[in-house]
């Protein structure tokens, strides 16, 4: 079946309105047939002609061809040639009229079917999933860099342990100074002692001359324990002195590093919060998208509802056609014609409820509801 | 892996307005302008349902029903018929030539993906 809504106003004004004013007459003036098949024509152009009255024809549409109408058959009765000659262009303007209709509901459906497809993969790749997946990674993330945040805080706490037994080795070094110190002052007396025996041994002359050696010895060992007393106070000093530098660096180092982990657990702690609102932001837009994607999914379901009118409309100016052609024949003929056959004839080629009630002189509208029987 | 559906309809337009609606839902869609040409397209070829409009040039709806039900890997595969035919004779000759459900235009695509899920085999 076939195309545009554009036209169909037009060739109905064309073709359907000047039946009525065409075949009154002529059933009024003593034929058989026409009264009520003119009727019949004439209502069906006529409410499909106000269905479509509002749509006005597109700029630049080109015109329905006209098609070739027959020769009238020569010596055929007036009516006759009339119906040969007319009756052929009210079909074929239908008929063009639904093709045009046809071919513009074809491209509407191609571009609700395109826009459907690209809202479903947008919707796809842009959906809620992936936000959830975001907010597992910032979870992630966030748990991963407090751990780094733990460790060198473990850090920090190791190395206090270290300070504090460099505080103690601290202590330790004082202690041995002062025994070095103790060591110098036993190697004085001692040289003191020493020198006091040597005073004795001359005082006993010849007597005295092993003994003054012996205290010469002993002075000559006070003399290197107070060097090597000397010898250690001044390298004890020296490791204190070491130490003493050490624990200060560590100490500063300690605190530097102190403010670093603080720094960095609210660096973290801020870069988390942001990246987790832009991420609660994220996941708003998303579901708002997600949202107007669904209004959108259902406008485009109720549009494809009403985009079915063309088939509706189709097999209502098929039937139309059909028996404009049918008349044509009947008619070029020249039999009689039994209005309430052909009426009831139509009225068996009708397939939609529509047609039944223009048929009977009721009004009727297309219904939008599906009617579903399952067998 | 999707379910395919067959749409036999010889208006286009109706046929992308089906195939919108039930490839949206995930289904595989194969289309016929008429009876003759969905049965040419059967054969070798794995058809879970079929939604099928009655007038149609060629081979109607109901000629191509009762043709189909005779190929033995077609006898129960479910079949729609998607038509503007609303009398109760039609649904009855319809009933008969073994379609399983009758879905009178203009449809609702909710609609009709009910009476496919709810048709359509395992």
């Amino acid at each position: 079946m076939i195309a545009v809504a554009k036209s169909i106003p037009e060739a109905l004004g064309r073709a359907g309105l000047p039946a009525v004013a065409f075949l009154a007459p002529w059933g009024l003036s003593g034929f058989r047939w026409p009264g009520a098949l003119a009727g019949v024509l004439a209502a069906g152009c006529t409410v499909a002609a106000r269905r479509f009255a509002t749509q006005a024809p597109a700029a630049g549409a080109p015109p329905a061809p006209v098609p070739e109408a027959p020769a009238p058959a020569p010596g055929a009765a007036p009516l006759a040639q009339v119906a040969q000659a007319v009756v052929p262009v009210w079909a074929g303007q239908t008929a063009e009229a639904r093709q045009q209709m046809e071919e513009a509901i074809r491209g509407l459906a191609s571009r609700f079917a395109g826009m459907h497809g690209e809202l479903r993969k947008a919707l796809d790749t842009s959906g809620l999933e992936s936000n959830r997946e975001l907010q597992g990674i910032i979870d992630r993330g966030s748990e991963a860099l407090a751990g780094v945040v733990r460790d060198l805080a473990e850090g920090a706490r190791a190395r206090a342990v270290v300070l504090e037994k460099i505080r103690g080795l601290a202590a330790i070094t004082e202690e041995l100074r002062a025994m070095s110190e103790e060591v110098a002052s036993i190697a004085n007396q001692t040289n003191l002692l020493a020198l006091n025996a040597a005073i004795e041994a001359a005082h006993a002359r010849e007597l005295g001359r092993g003994f003054a050696v012996v205290a010469d010895e002993v002075r000559k060992l006070s003399e290197r324990s107070g060097t090597t007393g000397n010898a250690i106070t001044t390298k004890v000093a020296w490791v204190n002195q070491s130490l003493l530098e050490t624990l200060r660096e560590t100490e500063a180092f300690g605190d530097r590093e102190a403010e670093v982990i603080r720094r960095a657990e609210a660096t973290i702690h801020r870069v988390v919060e942001d990246i987790q609102a832009g991420a609660t932001d994220l996941s708003g837009s998303a579901r708002r998208f997600e949202e107007a994607g669904e209004d959108l999914g259902r406008e485009i379901s109720g549009t494809l509802v009403h985009l079915q009118f063309q088939d509706r409309v189709s097999q209502i100016l098929q039937s139309v056609i059909a028996d404009m052609e049918k008349f044509a024949a009947e008619v070029a003929g020249g039999g009689a014609l039994d209005a309430a056959a052909w009426l009831r004839d139509l009225e068996r080629t009708y397939t939609t409820l529509e047609q039944l009630a223009v048929h009977h002189g009721e009004g009727a509208g297309a219904s939008d509801e599906s009617d579903i029987t399952f067998f | 892996m999707a379910k395919t559906i067959m749409i036999i309809d010889d208006s286009v337009s109706l046929r992308q307005v089906v195939g919108i609606a039930l490839a949206g839902a995930g289904y595989e869609v194969i289309e016929a302008c008429d009876g003759q040409d969905a049965l040419s397209k059967l054969t070798g070829q794995k058809v879970h349902l079929m939604v099928c409009d009655v007038n149609m040039p060629n081979m109607d709806g109901i000629t191509f029903l009762k043709t189909v039900r005779t190929l033995p890997a077609y006898k129960f595969t479910p079949i729609i018929m998607l038509t503007t035919e609303a009398g109760e004779e039609k649904k009855k000759e319809g009933q008969a030539a073994g379609a399983r459900a009758w879905v009178v235009k203009p449809f609702k695509p909710d609609q009709l993906l009910m009476a496919v899920s709810k048709l359509i085999l395992p």
